[in-house]
């Protein structure tokens, strides 16, 4: 018994396809042949637990799951679609809002395919690549701060979501006196960078870094 | 930040209440990470040192010094030290970053491809150069014509196709990014690790408690914008 989830329909433009929302009928029919302890929770899209827009679906059985899955897609943006319109260095502005804790990383994912098809991977300055591992590093640093921040908040500890920010914040504060922003850079361009860094930076870098 | 990095181990990594919380939570071991294909800190915690930055190094990564942490615990609470250690780490590479910065250029110097001008503060903000506005409003009417079409037409990437893998914190970044030989790209996919670790999820929670399973979606670290795009 299989019921299509996207329905198609005829019209001028022609087919055009509705996309329902996955077998949910069947979950909640199925929940009402089965014994009164089986309760389907639906966890989110608006949980402040669920990371933004997660949408679970558990299956409980008095407090233990039986069942889980997950709905994605309330956070669904089109941006590589969009990626198909723009030139090769407007790219880099969309991918930079893909994963928002990690732009550096989709941007220079993004940047070092570009380079690789432009085969100029050998002339990108050095300079730009030490500053890429550098932001990279950066970011890494703030994203891991934020999952063990919001962790610890799920938790229920919330000392440690006010300590991960704040220390977050020290590295928001260096990319935007590298970048002028403190998120959504699109900073890392096919070549290299959008710009170098400004005078008297490495010094806060490294005060930041140091001990 | 080297300072302040001890503060999660004194507040978190010996606490017992968040031990309890997370040890043995969210399991999923080897075999299920490989069959899943979860990368980044779900893996490693099931023991495997998979990292690219080692194993297939970009961005001059093989140069640098760093380790790979794991843990053999396969649970939430594995997840979380390695977080930790992979921020000591990270600061060990960027110390080797700042000792290596040396003046030069950080735009590629083929005039067809690299941007024709690098942004600088000016008294209205970020933006081109006044410099090199004065230059191709001034001077050169070729300099103009050259920053007028590749700002507003882009430059032209061969016909191919070409798979990009970084590791990003939450494991295997890729680009699929395809070029039909225009100035747009043909088709960009991304493999973002938040979603494929995400499918993990299931087999984190299932036969668990209701409460462990934001334990386990923390570990995993989705984020929503990478998952859906």
């Amino acid at each position: 018994m299989t019921t299509p989830h996207a329905t198609p329909r005829a019209t001028t433009e022609g087919t055009v396809y509705t996309v329902t929302g996955g077998d949910w009928d069947e979950v909640v029919e199925s929940a009402l042949k089965a014994d009164d302890e089986r309760i389907i929770v639906n966890m989110g899209p608006q949980h402040p637990s669920t990371h933004g827009v997660l949408r679970l679906i558990l299956e409980i059985d008095g407090e233990t799951v039986t069942e889980a899955r997950c709905g994605i897609g309330y956070l669904h943006t089109g941006i590589e679609k969009n990626l198909e319109f723009r030139n090769w260095t407007q790219g880099t502005t969309f991918v930079t809002r893909m994963d928002y804790l990690t732009p550096f990383f989709n941007e220079a994912a993004y940047c070092l395919g570009v380079e690789k098809l432009l085969g100029i991977e050998d002339q990108i300055p050095d300079r730009a690549t030490v500053l890429r591992v550098l932001l990279m590093e950066l970011n890494r640093i703030s994203s891991h701060l934020v999952c063990i921040a919001t962790g610890g908040m799920e938790l229920g500890a919330t000392t440690i979501m006010i300590y991960g920010f704040r220390d977050r914040e020290l590295v928001l504060d260096l990319f935007e006196l590298i970048t002028g922003l403190r998120m959504n850079h699109a900073f890392i361009r096919p070549g290299g960078l959008a710009q170098d860094l400004p005078r008297a930076r490495s010094t806060s870098c490294a005060s930041s870094s140091g001990p | 930040m080297k300072k302040n990095l001890p503060e999660y181990d004194k507040l978190a990594t010996g606490n017992p209440i968040f031990k309890a919380r997370m040890q043995d939570v969210g399991y999923l071991d080897l075999a299920g990470c490989v069959a899943l294909g979860a990368t980044g800190p779900v893996l490693r915690s099931a023991g495997l040192p998979h990292d690219l930055r080692k194993s297939d190094p970009y961005c001059g990564y093989e140069t640098y010094e760093f380790d790979v942490p794991t843990a053999d615990t396969c649970d939430s609470y594995g997840r979380f030290l390695i977080r930790l250690e992979e921020m000591r780490q990270s600061l060990r590479i960027i110390e080797q970053c700042l000792d290596r910065l040396e003046p030069g250029p950080v735009m590629v110097a083929d005039k067809k491809i690299a941007w024709p001008a690098q942004l600088a503060l000016g008294p209205d903000g970020l933006g081109n150069s006044l410099d090199h506005i004065r230059k191709i409003m001034g001077t050169s009417m070729e300099a103009l014509i050259h920053h007028f079409k590749l700002v507003t037409e882009g430059f032209r990437v061969p016909a191919g196709q070409t798979y990009t893998a970084i590791e990003s914190p939450k494991g295997e970044l890729g680009a699929h990014v395809v070029s039909d030989g225009g100035t747009r790209p043909y088709r960009v996919h991304f493999r973002d690790p938040s979603f494929t670790n995400l499918q993990a999820m299931a087999a984190m929670c299932e036969g668990g408690q209701v409460a462990d399973v934001i334990v386990a979606v923390a570990s995993i670290d989705p984020v929503m914008g990478g998952v859906d795009r």
